[in-house]
């Protein structure tokens, strides 16, 4: 056992210098500035599904207002660098405190009084939609539905403003990278999440502190997508309260995670790297021939995909196994029965 | 006799305008087996829901090493070293049967490698080595009333609270899970509640009846058979209508 999970680890260790070496060198290869916007988004969107799935994920608590901290975390760092010029390296931890204070407002609640399935669900989408309303309103903070834009600096590391995507790589993939092992090293927790996901009476009769474990992971999920609030803000340089605090970014994170594989360590990365590449390319060569036909394939696409591989893209080395372990025994079983026939 | 781990005292337990559990008073002594018996709907698993803060009692108090355990949560009573299995098995079904155990492992282990180590010898001794890499969802009802009992095991318990791990299983399986029960004796605490007489007879050190919540009897398992109260409310209903 004890050698199948040093081998497990080795692998996983491996995954991880490959996909950044893979990305480092990305900065230095001439692509065109749309491909390497593309491979950002990727990176970005790979960051908050692991986060999200830290959360929802591993627990089975589906939150579809997840927006709602990247809100607070993007409006935040970028009031404060407007207002009071305070360096977004800043502003987005104190965005991400103030992130976790929102997410524990509504999870203690929830979470102490046994809240799932569609009702915890609904209730992280009234959160949302909360926010959104509160950022339309206070228009002298926010400027309502007009949305904020981000003072413009030269390439400038102390106001994390750069000229060239480049850098923006560079940050997004530490952060990434910071993700992904804070979750891998997480394992006690991880699998006490799995219980409570299974049956959480089950988990707490086995010495399981539900409550604690699932604000626990609620807290760290909000904090780290709100960073990524502030990088949404300093990448895009723009933002309205209906695209960074809307449905449509909440749901991309749920879709990408369960594509990509829910509950597992990279399956969020994977959804990421299939879902933003395809999703874009699909916009570009059909958004300007038949408006919303390039919606209607990813609709399809989503419909094939939850339908054929609930488990997400992750698990197709394991189903093909599967199959063939099975095939094999069904020949065996066969050609026992067919050999004892003949015997008689 | 040895001195009392678990004092359960005048508990009272109503949902709505039903009295669920009337009262009940009984101690529970160290290494022994106390059989809970009672016709269907007498409170038995509400009695375990109770003593582990699954519900909340309405009255009384309820003593664990001489400490009052009320008002706490279940995980803390579990790691307080009260553990309790379910009537209807609860696998962790997403899991292996190996990572069922091992969740149950790691609340008393300082690290996970040290939970690991621990999970092979609590497969042996439920026998389900076999099967360590199965998904407890895939389990036959036996292999899951076993992994019921692992995992129980697996937070390494000074009381055991087993409710029907045997019904429901064949003649051989139930000797074999009985003979289980009478092993984990020499180490634990034990309270079985169990439907099938044949059982609870066989183990069982001491025996509560319980019927409508309260309790009717309680003595060696002679004794509760000859007392007349539990014969009518329990063995002389079935007893009447065959005669």
């Amino acid at each position: 056992m004890k050698k199948q999970v040093d081998a497990k680890n080795k692998k996983f260790i491996l995954t991880l210098v490959i996909i950044s070496v893979a990305l480092l060198a990305c900065t230095v290869i001439p692509f065109s500035i749309y491909v390497k916007h593309i491979i950002i988004q990727t990176v970005f969107y790979a960051f908050m599904a692991t986060a999200w799935n830290m959360m929802c994920g591993y627990t089975g608590r589906l939150s579809l207002g997840h927006s709602a901290y990247i809100a607070v975390g993007a409006y935040t760092s970028l009031i404060l660098y407007r207002n009071h010029n305070l360096t977004p390296w800043v502003g987005m931890l104190l965005g991400g405190i103030l992130a976790m204070a929102l997410m524990f407002l509504i999870a203690f609640p929830c979470f102490r009084f046994g809240l799932k399935g569609p009702y915890f669900t609904l209730s992280s989408i009234a959160v949302m939609e909360i926010v959104r309303y509160l950022l339309t309103s206070m228009r002298s903070l926010t400027s309502g539905s007009l949305g904020m834009s981000l003072p413009y600096h030269k390439t400038n590391l102390f106001h994390f403003q750069f000229d060239h995507k480049e850098p923006y790589l560079v940050v997004f993939l530490i952060f990434w990278l910071a993700a992904v092992i804070l979750v891998w090293r997480m394992e006690r927790t991880r699998y006490y999440l799995e219980a409570i996901r299974e049956d959480d009476d089950a988990a707490s009769a086995l010495g399981i502190s539900v409550t604690k474990n699932l604000i626990k992971v609620a807290l760290m999920s909000a904090f780290m997508v709100a960073l990524g609030g502030t990088f949404y803000v300093q990448y895009y340089r723009y933002i309205d309260p209906i695209t960074i605090c809307g449905p449509h970014m909440a749901t991309n994170l749920a879709l990408i995670t369960i594509i990509g594989g829910s509950g597992t360590l990279l399956g969020p990365t994977i959804g990421a790297a299939l879902v933003i590449p395809i999703s874009e390319i699909l916009r570009t060569s059909l958004g300007d021939k038949l408006s919303g036909l390039h919606l209607f394939i990813y609709g399809i696409v989503l419909i094939v995909m939850i339908i054929h591989m609930p488990k997400g893209v992750i698990s197709i080395p394991d189903v093909i196994r599967r199959k063939r372990e099975s095939k094999k025994a069904h020949i065996e079983t066969t050609a026992s029965e067919s050999g004892g026939a003949s015997n008689e | 006799m040895s001195e009392a781990i678990l004092q359960v005292k005048g508990v009272s337990k109503s949902f709505g305008g039903l009295k669920a559990t009337n009262d009940v008073s009984f101690d529970l002594y160290e290494h022994e087996i106390l059989g809970i018996i009672g016709p269907n709907g007498a409170g038995k698993s509400t009695l375990f829901n109770l003593i582990t803060n699954f519900y909340q009692i309405d009255e009384g108090d309820i003593l664990y090493k001489g400490e009052s355990i009320v008002g706490l949560t279940p995980d803390v009573v579990c790691r307080k070293g009260l553990t309790r299995t379910f009537q209807v098995a609860k696998p962790f079904s997403g899991l292996t049967v190996f990572d069922n155990i091992l969740v149950g492992c790691l609340p008393g282990s300082a690290t996970v490698a040290e939970a690991r180590d621990k999970v092979d010898g609590i497969l042996e001794i439920v026998k389900l080595n076999d099967l360590a890499h199965e998904p407890g969802g895939k389990l036959t009802t036996l292999q899951r009333k076993r992994l019921e009992l692992g995992k129980a095991l697996a937070t390494n318990p000074d009381v055991l609270m087993l409710d029907e791990v045997m019904t429901g299983l064949k003649p051989h399986e139930m000797e074999e899970m009985m003979g289980l029960v009478l092993k984990l004796k020499e180490t634990k605490t034990i309270m079985v509640v169990e439907h099938v007489m044949k059982v609870v007879m066989g183990i069982s050190d001491r025996i509560i009846v319980l019927d409508h919540g309260v309790k009717i009897a309680e003595g060696t398992p002679t004794e509760v058979t000859n007392n007349p109260k539990v014969i009518e409310a329990y063995l002389g209903r079935s007893a009447k209508k065959h005669a």
